[in-house]
């Protein structure tokens, strides 16, 4: 019986039971529909990722590769969804059905690179969010906690990374470094950290003062024992709201990087580059799906990781606003 | 004041050398090493000889220590070419001419022209669909975001928050794809593409439109939420309870008392996004083809013309840097418990 059920029991019986933040905040977030909904499709993007293989042998048409069938003869344009699937979805070979079309003017298979440019936004949002997190709570602990000049440094810091136009210099910087996963990764983390950053510096700030740190150090709690056993368990909350809103962030800053044409190298499949097969020629006037697939898959990705951090901030602080 | 002002400005003159030593390394230091690949080298065409890069080189004053050249230029930046390096590069021919080829951001590699050049033709176009979408955003947000506040929980209120999540999860250059296809493809409304210079008004609104439409729209969706909750936290403070209790009318306590004191956060936000877009509204201009500044680094990054590139980070740098401090500045004027800090 888990502790919510078991509370609606005791509730019945006219006891109250005490609950923990935890459970007070699972108990909210099970009745926030949004989020829930959020975190299904999240779990569906990942199969889908994870499927790609299975698509691959399905259709017949491995990633990344053209297929004369995916070109229409006499128009030159992308084939469309469903084209010769006449005889029923798995026929397998040149001859295959493509489901959702083909995805560019090469005729490779849409789904296949759908597929696996989910991995690719889904390997990019959660590493980069996890080097960012990893940054933004070692400067920003660091800041809160220290205090002093070291704060001001950070701080300044902070506010010049701020200020700098991401794309600009994500451009200029993959010219110098070369098209590569790291690099778009690490160009990301870069630009992202100093937001949760600040949040984490706030949060010690004002909890750094306050009676049960305090009371550690009157015990003889030495500063590592008060950062990691009582400051840091604090700053889960905004740690997973923010990481939620980072995946969403990184996945964006990927896809209009790859939009663009810079950062990942040609052999990576990309819903930003799909998005950009689209536009020379004005191919998309002809074939509106191309961009259509790749780009509402995009947006209810951010969307979703958008919203399943909303959902997480309103569920550990209720006092809290929710985005808006 | 001035002492606040000398001390933002220092500060400003900081961030700008540390973009120029960013940029710096990145196309001096890490290009070579990275791509094997030296400004020299594509600066002196397709196929050159070891003697031509060579040349080229000590042309371009390559063949220097990079401490030697980056300190060089950082003295063009501020003062412009010197006399030594205009005849190096313009042997023969007039300032005028030489102010053409070589300017405080050096010299393109893919065009015959100095950047800073290559910068003010293109400057106009990001200029003219900064100000059009910024009028735009204004107009469209803060009443949405006033009204929302007014009425919290309303239908209205709900409407606005489902754009705005939308508006805040839609890649700027897809949702300008999608208008491109129905308003100006499918209905014929606006043109697909280009940019018509303010000389002839009415195409150059024409063709700003769309794009300032979709520019607009994204950025109305975070303006909208920081007016609304601003309102919502100014109308419920002690002075709007007070204009209320001296009959006050409600326009009145919404405009003079609420909104006056909820505007700070937004002005801050309004001036650091306008030097964020003027640096180059890179996905838009490329989306629609509109020749500004951030077409401009697009076309110099894909031809390794790596002089405008860095010409353009740096012009962008300075010029959000200086948007920073203006910020700064209005502030201090709006709220004088600011200048304390």
């Amino acid at each position: 019986m888990s502790t919510v059920e078991q509370f609606e029991d005791m509730k019945t019986e006219g006891m109250v039971l005490a609950r923990t933040p935890r459970q007070l905040a699972f108990a909210r977030l099970r009745r926030d529909y949004v989020a829930l909904a959020s975190l299904v499709f999240i779990i569906l993007l990942v199969l889908f990722a994870l499927a790609g293989p299975l698509f691959e042998s399905w259709t017949g048409h491995p990633v990344n590769k053209s297929n004369s069938t995916g070109v229409d003869d006499y128009t030159l344009l992308p084939v469309g969804p469903l084209h010769g699937c006449a005889n029923g979805l798995a026929s397998v070979g040149e001859r295959a059905c493509f489901v959702l079309g083909a995805s560019n003017n090469l005729g490779y298979d849409m789904l296949v690179q759908l597929s696996f440019g989910a991995r690719t936004s889904l390997i990019i949002g959660i590493v980069a969010t996890f080097l960012t997190m990893v940054v933004a709570l070692l400067l920003g602990v660091i800041a809160g906690y220290v205090g002093g000049w070291t704060d001001t440094v950070i701080a300044r810091l902070m506010d010049i990374v701020a200020a700098f136009p991401f794309l600009l210099f994500a451009i200029a910087a993959s010219v110098a470094f070369g098209a590569s996963l790291w690099f778009v990764i690490l160009i990301i983390a870069l630009f992202s950290w100093f937001y949760p950053g600040r949040i984490f510096r706030g949060e010690v700030l004002s909890l750094r003062n306050r009676e049960f740190v305090t009371a550690a150090r009157m015990l003889g709690a030495s500063n590592s024992r008060i950062v990691f056993r009582h400051l840091m368990p604090q700053l889960i909350g905004p740690l997973t709201v923010y990481a939620s809103l980072s995946v969403a962030g990184a996945i964006a800053a990927e896809a209009a990087l790859s939009y663009l044409g810079f950062g990942l190298p040609l052999e990576i499949p990309s819903w930003g580059r799909m998005i950009s097969d689209a536009v020379p020629g004005g191919l998309y006037i002809n074939a509106p799906f191309l961009m259509v697939f790749p780009g509402t898959l995009l947006v209810f990705t951010v969307l979703a990781f958008n919203l399943l951090g909303d959902g997480l901030r309103d569920a550990l602080d209720p006092r809290g606003g929710t985005i808006l | 004041m001035v002492r606040f002002l000398i001390r933002r400005l220092l500060g400003g003159i900081f961030v700008v050398l540390v973009v120029t030593l960013a940029v710096f390394v990145l196309f001096g230091p890490v290009l070579r090493w990275n791509s094997n690949i030296s400004p020299a080298r594509l600066y002196a065409g397709k196929n050159p000889s070891p003697e031509q890069i060579e040349r080229v080189s000590a042309l371009l004053g390559l063949d220097k220590p990079y401490y030697v050249q980056y300190g060089y230029t950082l003295k063009r930046l501020v003062l412009g070419p010197s006399q030594e390096e205009r005849e190096r590069v313009c042997p023969g021919s007039t300032a005028a001419e030489c102010d053409e080829l070589l300017g405080r951001f050096g010299s393109s590699f893919a065009k015959q022209r100095s950047v800073d050049s290559l910068i003010w033709t293109h400057f106009p176009v990001t200029l003219s669909l900064t100000f059009v979408a910024a009028i735009l955003w204004l107009l469209i947000s803060i009443p949405i975001g006033i009204i929302s506040a007014i009425r919290p929980r309303s239908i209205f209120d709900r409407v606005t928050i489902v754009f705005v999540l939308i508006g805040q999860s839609l890649p700027v250059y897809y949702f300008g794809l999608l208008a491109l296809y129905f308003l100006a493809y499918r209905l014929g409304w606006f043109p697909l593409s280009g940019y018509e210079p303010l000389s002839n008004p009415g195409q150059w609104l024409y063709h700003l439109l769309l794009p300032g439409l979709v520019l607009a729209l994204q950025f109305a969706a975070i303006y909208v939420r920081i007016t609304r909750s601003q309102m919502l936290d100014t109308l419920s403070e002690d002075y709007v309870r007070t204009a209320r209790a001296k009959g006050a009318g409600e326009t009145r306590v919404i405009v003079r008392h609420a909104f006056r004191n909820a505007m700070l956060p937004i002005v801050t936000m309004f001036g650091l996004d306008l030097g964020l877009l003027l640096g180059g509204a890179i996905l838009i201009e490329v989306t629609f083809g509109l020749q500004g500044l951030g077409w401009l680094a697009v076309q110099a990054a894909q031809r390794l013309d790596v002089p405008t590139t860095a010409g353009i980070v740096l012009f962008s740098a300075i010029i959000i840097v200086a948007a920073n401090i203006v910020v700064d500045i209005v502030n201090a004027t709006l709220d004088p418990r600011i200048r304390l800090e």
